[in-house]
């Protein structure tokens, strides 16, 4: 079953409320800095007076877990990284005079899911810029309000303002966001593992896309993959190790490595595997330079 | 009383004076002899035929052009009808979309390569150049067929490599001197040099005479050029942006072989340094086009508005002449040919002329002798205007139609081809789409 636009949702559901009431939030405080001391927003409107935002409950985001790679998405992109707009996304690193970020995203969570990575991630790397890249609409509407919540509520202590998310397909898109060598790493956490054969094209890690992701991380930046799938561990190892623009990791390496742990622990589906007392597989790749 | 159907790939080999027609799934041949031209040679793909000979047919559907949601349709249905004993209407639904499409003729003109869509694969013919008359000069050297159809090939520059590039995304390589087909049975799954998650649309192999180094360029529904290093294909190059549409055809001039020309569903012919990643120049022909839009083009119901008032077109194939520095396109479904000068210091496109030809263009290419080379939707033309050859003329300055090439075609394409039932249509139904590229348009059909 597709989700449907909220215009045709039914409109006396407690849901529709929700996620209406929610939506004219983000509409407005979507790409606001939140600001410490200056004014927000010279609206009227009553929400600016209230100090703390509810975090997003994720009952009233329920969508289908899987989502066609392949198939013609309604997707919102830049034609190329120069046409991309990250001062609505990270305004606080926005330089009003030079009009200009003052910095780049170099980290990225492919399929970030709820955003539990990235909100872990946020004060551990304070100077970068965090993006969380999510194919499912309402997940990524519950990331976002998820963000302008914690954002406004600790506005004085300016947090949070390092991460954000986007809607998006990286299988298809990500070089009309990021250019060549931009990223320092890559989280793979918890992907699709499109059990059925004939989906492996639709798996997040497979030889040919591999070359896209090297092309957008700079040489040693890392590729971080962590699944409860053995199968998909795999066949994520075994795609990894045959490309040559990439090494493995050793286990010292991750034992070593904050983001792993972060990784093991933080996000929603780690939680819930951690519940199920499930295995968590974890594999780290470093580029390589390219060959001569 | 029927008609021949259109000729929907046309290609000329003038240094050996022959010419190749594909109507549906059948290669002709013909040889200038004496300044006659004789039919010389003769391919079926009779795949299907054989197909449906073999009792277990397998009632699936192929779905033409409509986008990579037929990716998952294809593989679904196994499941055999019992009724096998109907006659085989099959085979007629089916070879509709059977098409022999993008011959290329190489190795001197002693070798075709063409997709053949009958069984999602590409065909290698030889060709006999100095066969007699009245025996087949073509002879096939092997097939390959594929998970997923191919759409689009190219050689690379040894020509001992065969690119194809499928419409899931992935581009194989074919070892052209190898007689044997690929068998997934003992070599294992075939693995792909590229990849993307869009269907590919077209690819070249291009030399950079600057560094000495190879690279393969692909072009995808998802408005992408992909720049990537060859042999080493997972070393990613670089992109070239700017489309906003779907892209259809990509050509890179002899001339100047660093530049390369693009365009699809945009309003624009985009000119590339692809060597350096830079955007040149475009050439808009949104207004020019105007008043040669139809009805045809008219966006398919579901995507229509309340007033039916979305028109839709795209270029369907640019082509560039071996010394000239002209390029030529035409949008689909319509009678106009662009011709277009590319300045060769400064690489500003403006337009040479447009050539209003008696029907709709259905093929475009061009010979090593400076001509562009057409076929057209003759259908209503009574067995002529099957296809033109596009001279450029020195004493007026302007391309011209060379009609006396165009004539004997005609004749020779009538008188050889008329008692051919397979090629003869005798009502519109028959004829193939001609118009599919189109269907490449995305409309984000999707919400979630």
């Amino acid at each position: 079953m597709k989700t449907k636009p909220l215009t045709v949702a039914n409109p006396t559901s407690k849901r529709y409320a929700y996620r209406i009431s929610k939506e004219e939030n983000r509409n407005q405080l979507k790409h606001v800095a939140f600001a410490n001391n200056e004014n927000v927003n010279d609206g009227d409107s009553k929400k600016n007076d209230k100090q703390i935002i509810d975090l997003p409950k994720k009952k009233f985001y329920r969508q289908r877990a899987h989502s066609n790679p392949f198939s013609d998405h309604q997707l919102e992109y830049p034609i190329s990284p120069d046409k991309m707009d990250w001062s609505k996304l990270y305004p606080r690193y926005y330089d009003s005079n030079l009009k200009q970020m003052t910095k780049q995203v170099t980290i990225a969570d492919i399929g970030c899911g709820f955003g539990g990575l990235l909100v872990d991630l946020s004060p551990e790397f304070s100077d970068d810029l965090i993006l969380g890249m999510e194919i499912r609409v309402q997940v990524t509407n519950y990331v976002e309000d998820r963000i302008i919540a914690l954002r406004n509520n600790h506005k004085a202590e300016n947090k949070y303002q390092n991460i954000n998310v986007l809607r998006g397909n990286a299988m298809k898109f990500l070089p009309n966001f990021f250019y060549k060598g931009q990223l320092s790493k890559m989280f793979f956490c918890f992907p699709d593992p499109h059990f059925k054969q004939r989906k492996h094209k639709a798996r997040i890690i497979t030889n040919t896309l591999l070359s896209v992701y090297a092309y957008v991380l700079r040489e040693d930046g890392i590729i971080y993959t962590i699944t409860d799938v053995e199968d998909l561990h795999q066949w994520m190892v075994k795609h990894l190790d045959e490309h040559p623009l990439f090494e493995r990791l050793s286990k010292e390496w991750e034992a070593n490595d904050k983001c792993v742990s972060i990784m093991r622990n933080s996000t929603e589906e780690g939680k819930k595997v951690e519940r199920k007392k499930g295995t968590k597989y974890i594999a780290c790749y470093k580029r390589l330079p390219n060959p001569v | 009383m029927g008609f021949i159907h259109p000729v929907q790939d046309f290609v000329v080999d003038s240094t050996n004076k022959q010419v190749y027609t594909v109507i549906k799934n059948t290669i002709v041949v013909y040889r200038c002899i004496n300044n006659e031209y004789k039919q010389v040679g003769k391919w079926v793909d009779n795949f299907l035929a054989e197909q449906a000979k073999k009792v277990n047919f397998k009632n699936k559907k192929i779905k033409t052009n409509s986008g990579e949601s037929v990716a998952s349709t294809t593989s679904t249905t196994t499941v055999t009808k019992p009724q096998l004993d109907k006659e085989v209407p099959i085979s007629e639904s089916f070879s509709l979309n059977a098409n022999v499409r993008k011959l290329k003729i190489f190795n001197k003109g002693k070798s075709l390569v063409a997709c053949t869509d009958s069984n999602k694969g590409i065909v290698i013919l030889d060709v006999n150049l100095s066969s007699n008359s009245n025996e087949n000069c073509l002879s096939v050297r092997k097939r390959e067929t594929f998970a997923k159809r191919p759409n689009a090939i190219t050689l690379t520059n040894d020509e001992n490599i065969l690119l194809v590039a499928d419409k899931f995304g992935d581009v194989y390589s074919i070892d052209v001197k190898n007689d044997e087909p690929y068998n997934e049975e003992v070599q294992g799954e075939r693995r792909p040099l590229l990849g993307q998650v869009s269907m590919l649309t077209d690819i070249l192999l291009k030399h950079n005479i600057h560094n000495g180094k190879d690279y393969v360029i692909v072009t995808d529904r998802d408005e992408h050029i992909e720049i990537v290093n060859y042999p080493k294909t997972y070393v990613i190059n670089n992109w070239l942006f700017g489309h906003k549409e779907f892209i259809s055809s990509i050509i890179s001039p002899n001339w100047r072989s660093e530049w390369l020309l693009s365009a699809g569903g945009d309003d624009c012919v985009f000119l590339w340094n692809w060597e350096t990643g830079k955007l040149i120049s475009t050439y808009n022909y949104a207004k020019d086009i105007k008043l040669h839009l139809t009805d045809s083009h008219l966006a398919e119901v579901r995507f229509q508005n309340e007033e039916n008032s979305i028109i839709e077109y795209c270029v369907a194939k640019l082509a560039s002449l071996s010394t000239l520095s002209y390029v030529a396109f035409y949008v689909e479904a319509t009678k106009l040919l662009f011709i277009l000068n590319v300045d060769p210091n400064e690489g500003i496109l403006s337009l040479k002329q447009t050539l209003e030809l008696p029907a709709n263009i259905i093929s475009l290419s061009s010979d090593e002798e400076d001509h562009f080379v057409v076929s057209l939707d003759n259908h209503e033309c009574g067995n002529k205007n099957f296809v033109k050859i596009i001279k450029f003329d020195d004493s007026i300055d302007s391309f011209v139609v060379d009609e006396s090439f165009s004539a004997k075609l005609d004749n020779v394409i009538t008188k050889t081809l008329y008692d051919d039932s397979n090629l003869l249509v005798d009502c519109i139904k028959g004829i193939h789409p001609l118009y599919t590229i189109i269907n490449l348009k995305k409309h984000g059909e999707h919400y979630s």
